[in-house]
This record gives C-alpha cells, sequence and structure tokens, in this order.
C-alpha cells in the first residue's frame, strides 16, 4: 500500500511539473503563432496578388482584398480546401483580378507524393548550386508550375478537369492531385461568385 | 571514459541510425530531402539534449517501477515545446514540412533509448553530453541519407541543382528508396569496420546486443 502510494505520488508529480512547464510554453507562444501563421498567410498571398497591392483585408472566412497604396481595390485572394487529394486534402490560394479573372494559383497545403503528386502542386525552384557559390543566383519567389500557370489569366468561373477545349488538362500521373486543386479553385471560384461586389 | 568521447561516441562509433539502428521509422520518413533532415535532427537533438538532462537529474527520486511512464511525459513535454516554438519562430516551409513528424519524437527509439539505457545510469553532465552527441549522430546521418537521396532522385542538395535536370527518379523519394540507400550506407560502414580489423590483423566479429545499449529487460547493466 505504501509502495502503491509512492508510485502514485511520482507519476503525479512528474505530471504535474510537466503540465505547468506545458502551461507557460503555451501561453508565451500563443500570440508567436498566431503572428508567424498571419505572416505566412501573408507571404503566399503577395505571390499571388498583383505587385502593387500595399495592404490586405480580410472580406470573409475565405476572401482577402487587395488594396493598392491610394486604397483601391485592385484584386482579391481567396484559400480553399479541395477535398480527395492522393493523401487527403489539398488547400490552395488563388489570386483573382477585380475584373474576375485568375492572377495565380498556389498551394499552400498538401500531402501529395514527393516527385509525382507533387508535380502539380509545388513550385519548385531550379536555382543552382553552381551559380549560387559564383554568386550569380537569382531568388526565384515564384518559380512556374505549368499546371498551376495553366489557370493563369483565364476568367474565374469554375473549371472543369478533362481533356476538352476549355477543360483543364491534368499532369499524368498525378490526376487525383491535379483534380483536387482544380476542386478547390472551383470552391474560390464559387464563392467569388457570391461576393458581395464593391464599386 | 572522458567527456569528449562521450560526446563523440554517438558521431560514429555508437552511431543511433547506422550502428545502433534506433530511430528508424524517422529516419526512413524525413531523410527524403536534405533540409528536411537537418530540420528533423535539430528538433530531435534538442528533445535528446533536455530529456537526457531532465532525466538524470530526477533519476535518483524515480521508482524503477513507473520510471518507462515518468521518461515518456518528460521526453512529451519537451517534444510539446519544441513543436510550439518550431510553430512560433520555425520558418513556414519548414514548419509545413515537418510538421507531422514532430509529434513522433515522442516515441523515436533513439529518445526514450538514451533515456533508459544512459541517462537513467548517469549523472547530468554526462548524459547531456551523449543526448548532444547522439542527436549530432543522428542529423548527421540523416542529412547523409537525404543528401544521397535528393540528390539521386531530383539532382539537387538543399533544393540547389547539382546534377543536370533530369527526370525524377521517384524510388528514391519514398521510403523503399530510403531502405535502400541505407542499406548501401551499412554495407559500406561494415566494409570500413572490417577493413580495420584486416589491417590490425583480427578478424571482424560484428557487434552484437550487449546490455550497455539496451538493459529493456531491467537487469543492471554488468
Amino acid at each position: 500500500m505504501k509502495e502503491t502510494a509512492k508510485l502514485i505520488l511520482s507519476l503525479g508529480l512528474v505530471c504535474a511539473i510537466g503540465s505547468l512547464a506545458l502551461t507557460q510554453v503555451y501561453q508565451r507562444t500563443k500570440k508567436p503563432i498566431e503572428e508567424a501563421n498571419k505572416r505566412a498567410l501573408e507571404e503566399s498571398m503577395k505571390l499571388v496578388l498583383p505587385s502593387e497591392t500595399a495592404t490586405t483585408e480580410k472580406i470573409n472566412d475565405t476572401f482577402f482584398k487587395a488594396l493598392d497604396s491610394d486604397g483601391k481595390l485592385i484584386a482579391y485572394a481567396g484559400q480553399a480546401t479541395g477535398k480527395g487529394g492522393f493523401h487527403g486534402d489539398v488547400k490552395v490560394l488563388v489570386g483573382i483580378s477585380a475584373d474576375g479573372k485568375i492572377l495565380g494559383v498556389m498551394v499552400t497545403e498538401h500531402g501529395e507524393t514527393p516527385g509525382l503528386g507533387s508535380k502539380a502542386t509545388d513550385r519548385k525552384s531550379k536555382t543552382s548550386l553552381w551559380s549560387v557559390l559564383a554568386g550569380k543566383a537569382k531568388k526565384e519567389t515564384f518559380p512556374p508550375n505549368a499546371y498551376l500557370d495553366s489557370l493563369t489569366g483565364r476568367p474565374a468561373t469554375g473549371f472543369k478537369y478533362g481533356k476538352g477545349k476549355g477543360e483543364v488538362n491534368g499532369v499524368s500521373g498525378a490526376t487525383l492531385s491535379s483534380k483536387a486543386i482544380l476542386r478547390g479553385v472551383n470552391a474560390v471560384c464559387k464563392a467569388f461568385k457570391e461576393l458581395p461586389k464593391e464599386k | 571514459m572522458s567527456y569528449f568521447r562521450e560526446f563523440i561516441k554517438g558521431l560514429w562509433r555508437e552511431n543511433p541510425v547506422l550502428v545502433l539502428m534506433l530511430g528508424m521509422c524517422p529516419t526512413l520518413a524525413v531523410s527524403s530531402s536534405a533540409k528536411n533532415a537537418l530540420g528533423m535532427g535539430i528538433a530531435t537533438t534538442f528533445v535528446l539534449f533536455g530529456s537526457n538532462i531532465v532525466i538524470s537529474l530526477v533519476r535518483k527520486g524515480i521508482p524503477s517501477k513507473v520510471r518507462i511512464p515518468c521518461y515518456i511525459v518528460i521526453i512529451a513535454v519537451f517534444v510539446t515545446i519544441v513543436e510550439l516554438l518550431m510553430k512560433a519562430y520555425a520558418p513556414a516551409e519548414l514548419n509545413k514540412t515537418l510538421g507531422i513528424y514532430i509529434p513522433l519524437i515522442v516515441v523515436n527509439c533513439i529518445v526514450l533509448g538514451r533515456a533508459e539505457a544512459f541517462a537513467s545510469k548517469h549523472g547530468v553532465f554526462r548524459s547531456a553530453l551523449d543526448g548532444l552527441g547522439m542527436g549530432c549522430g543522428f542529423t548527421l546521418a540523416l542529412m547523409a541519407l537525404g543528401a544521397v537521396r535528393e540528390c539521386i532522385a531530383d539532382g539537387t542538395i538543399f533544393e540547389l541543382q547539382v546534377l543536370p535536370e533530369h527526370e525524377p527518379f521517384v524510388l528514391l523519394k519514398l521510403p523503399a528508396g530510403a531502405f535502400i540507400v541505407l542499406a548501401v550506407f551499412l554495407a559500406f560502414m561494415n566494409y570500413l569496420k572490417i577493413k580495420k580489423a584486416c589491417r590490425e590483423g583480427k578478424t571482424y566479429t560484428p557487434p552484437e546486443l550487449s546490455c550497455a545499449n539496451c538493459n529493456l529487460c531491467g537487469k543492471e547493466e554488468k
């Protein structure tokens, strides 16, 4: 009986001290984490929005509007989740110009297979080690991706997956990933239609 | 054993990945690129360092019957701290790729293995050095694996192009490829050891499981 009490006491003490330490760290990192998340979103929004964007303002859960330095509305950025990728959902961020054209698409979160599904999702820079060593490397902030870029410039009215005219042709070997991205983009387009337009 | 050797043993002689064969799960999962490997290695090193110190501090106060749950609680606290800190201060890109692996450090056999086999029997300073050494060894092994896999699969190292661009060799990016590269590494290490033994005129005997490395049965080290 005495031994059991000792066991319970020591394990309980370890747990209590542990949770105390965790509450401290949690409270101290809560704000920086929120800021980091916000910063990450802003960084990615900068990439899909026009370079004149000065500030962004949240409209609703899906959309942000981008204002230039005069406070004029120039574009929207919308994020949505495309269900049914090869490994779970795919989160996309879409920049849409004020007149309803796609400015850029990027995938902010995905679990697709590296080298296969990621061909459709990743924007990968092609800087070579030699150019960095020679000091000639340019930093690519928005490297191209053939599939994501095929949507750029089209009206944001929703897309159909397929090989026909006006349809979106996916990446071979990454059909599920391509479709999931398109589902996400279509969700943004649908929300864009329902968005109250500003003059 | 001198303090310096306590640190250095984790790098080569008792390398957790290549010799003790501990922590295979994160090794296979995260070594797909050099950058991920480095991030995972640093996170694990921090956890190992912290948990080794705390466990060696409290080793006399904890009854041996509940020592494993206590160790797990201590390790879990450190892992959660690392996770929160990384979310707050690490680059977003690293967070995204490592996010799902960080909680797995809790059950990384290296951390629990060192707690049980080393920190529970040695003083604070030695345990700290052991944790650092093991962590560095883990990081180096992971980075070597990651660099080789990334280089062959994509022609890049740390996302910088080193080989001419080619169609990605997907096999090496998947866990199966990690097994193959790891096997080649181990074969090479054994080759070096056999060579060394031959030069010294001995026959090479592979290391056997010793109580110094394991002792999960609860027996004291002789």
